[in-house]
């Protein structure tokens, strides 16, 4: 059994603790440290979003007047880049409409699941932590904005925040601290066409270039001195799973002593589709560290892993291992994981909403993707450095842990 | 608390429309060499097997490639790049089929993948950001040996 690390705290900027976290975390403090709570009750969640592993933080936003808005049930994101969040939390913040040729800028995102954001590019006043503002293009999530860009199909995007994750979002917004500092980046400088990027004519929207600087950007790269990419920090969780936990999503590495991680190994991952090899099973796939997936989700090639709706559910628990391997380099090392039946955790009667043995199939999805989601990141410190971005750890892109 | 296991309450529409690519590749249909609007090139063949012909289309969001039976049916189309190509234009008369079953079998949230299963259409997806793919395939249409996994 795992045994409570159980540091006491002691004051701003202490050193992050080794590998592995314990039971407990010691408590961590700092202008460049938000708390980060993993709950569908409580805390920087909010209350009521029926959403197992979501991890979540509370930003504030805000406009060239000053008129500031603090909002909670941020998804904090590792997949993706830059902040999004739903005009109806904005209240009175109004981010300054970003145009292209003299248009309004739109955007068109699509998650791995098929759900859709779709509304303005506007720049806004980020607040992450006590880190000063920082001024970065976001994506204001509107689905009455302009005409979705009718003719290239996002009219059915998200709609608002909800509460019911079948049909809404679930979150507030979506914090992307993933390893890239643009949403899209060049693609989207010199292709009309690829998609995400609009200008709108009073309503009328179509496809366009966008210049990198206005992009959504990861506000994370635009700081100060915290800009090298960020480290999430959760405690370990007892076999089986909780009812929620926390821990903190701490920016800058190595850049305080408070993000100065040690007996950690960094891997440098494909800058074209972050991701580093990961083999399972006698395969090889594209693996990646997702804080915004929700389990191990991986093709099905062990008979033990029976499928239950789209969970594992084997009649027992199955430890399994597989090899990280860093792009073009032979840095490796072996994650040792369990899956546990979906069906046990998920009916326990303590209500668990926090799973570090949950994971699903991919088999015939995810097209050779290996999606390390947060389970995995339960009892680890995981940094994500950003592209170009060096620290004691390397130049980004790269994952440590 | 009472909780609700992934139990659709209501409908989600997938996004059933995206780029205006590729009226040549329709699921279903007869592969036209002649590319039309927002492909930037084509390959026909790019590669082949006794089962199957691919043809290959680079769009501004990637890639979309088109596999065709001995009788040079669409019977699988593969896509990767930034955004899904418009899968309006791609399924053809297998869109109206899609939709519906978008509708009734709604996303699951905290995934990267999500498959639709419709009465004559099977739409796979997934990825992340920058790195997003997917299959759309009749299973009716797939030539005997050649597994799914083949349309890529």
């Amino acid at each position: 059994m795992l045994t409570a690390c159980g540091k006491p705290s002691n004051g701003d900027d202490i050193p992050v603790i080794p590998l592995p976290n314990g039971m407990t975390l010691p408590t961590v403090t700092g202008i460049n440290v938000l708390t980060m709570d993993v709950s569908t009750t409580s805390g920087n969640c909010g209350s009521g979003t029926l959403y197992i592993n979501k991890p979540c933080v509370t930003v504030t936003v805000c406009d060239t007047s000053s008129r500031c808005t603090t909002i909670n049930d941020i998804l904090v994101d590792t997949g993706s880049f830059g902040l999004r969040v739903f005009k109806s939390v904005l209240g009175s913040t109004t981010p300054t409409q970003i145009t292209v040729g003299g248009k309004n800028l739109a955007e068109c995102v699509e998650y791995g699941d098929g759900s859709i954001q779709w509304g303005s590019v506007a720049t806004a006043q980020v607040k992450l932590g006590g880190e000063s503002a920082v001024t970065v293009p976001i994506q204001v999530i509107d689905p009455d904005f302009g005409d979705k860009g009718s003719t290239a199909g996002c009219t059915d995007g998200d709609t608002a925040p909800g509460t019911n994750p079948s049909t809404d979002a679930s979150f507030n917004g979506i914090l992307g601290v993933g390893p890239y500092v643009q949403d899209c980046g060049s693609d989207c400088v010199s292709n009309t066409d690829h998609g995400n990027y609009f200008t709108c004519s009073g309503t009328s929207c179509s496809p366009s270039t966008v210049p990198l600087a206005s992009q959504v950007t990861n506000p994370v790269s635009a700081l100060g001195t915290d800009n090298n990419g960020v480290i999430l920090m959760l405690p370990n969780l007892n076999f089986g799973g909780a009812v929620s936990t926390s821990g903190y999503l701490v920016l800058g590495i190595g850049t305080r002593s408070n993000n100065t991680l040690s007996g950690v190994k960094a891997y440098p991952m494909n800058p074209s589709n972050m991701s580093f090899t990961t083999s399972y099973n006698g395969h090889d796939y594209q693996g990646f560290l997702d804080s915004g997936s929700n389990g191990l989700f991986f093709p099905n090639t062990n008979s033990a892993l029976k499928n239950c709706s789209g969970w594992y559910c084997p009649s027992s628990t199955q430890t399994l291992s597989a090899v990280n391997q860093a792009y073009n380099s032979n840095i490796k090392g072996t994650i040792q994981f369990q899956i546990e039946n979906f069906n046990t955790f998920w009916n326990d009667p303590n209500n668990y909403w926090v799973g570090k043995e949950t994971g699903g199939s991919s088999s015939g999805l995810l097209n050779g993707l290996f999606d390390w989601g947060l389970s995995f990141f339960y009892g680890r410190n995981v940094a994500v450095g950003i592209e170009g971005k060096s620290s004691s750890l390397g130049t980004g892109p790269y994952w440590a842990y | 608390m009472v909780r609700i296991h992934w139990i659709p309450l209501t409908a989600f529409l997938i996004s059933s429309l995206t780029l205006p690519v590729l009226a040549h590749a329709t699921l279903g249909e007869a592969p036209s060499v002649s590319s039309q609007v927002a492909t930037k090139s084509m390959k026909t063949a790019v590669s082949s097997s006794q089962l199957y012909t691919v043809h290959e289309a680079q769009t501004g969001s990637g890639t979309v490639r088109e596999y065709a039976n001995a009788s040079g049916i669409v019977f699988g189309i593969a896509w990767s790049g930034t955004r899904s190509p418009d899968l309006k234009s791609l399924l053809g008369t297998y869109a109206q089929d899609y939709t519906d079953a978008s509708k009734a079998q709604p996303r699951v949230p905290g995934r990267r993948s999500r498959s639709v299963q419709g009465d004559r259409v099977t739409v796979q997806r997934w990825g992340h950001f920058r790195n997003i793919g997917g299959r759309a395939f009749d299973p009716a249409l797939i030539p005997d040996g050649v597994k799914i996994e083949d349309i890529q």
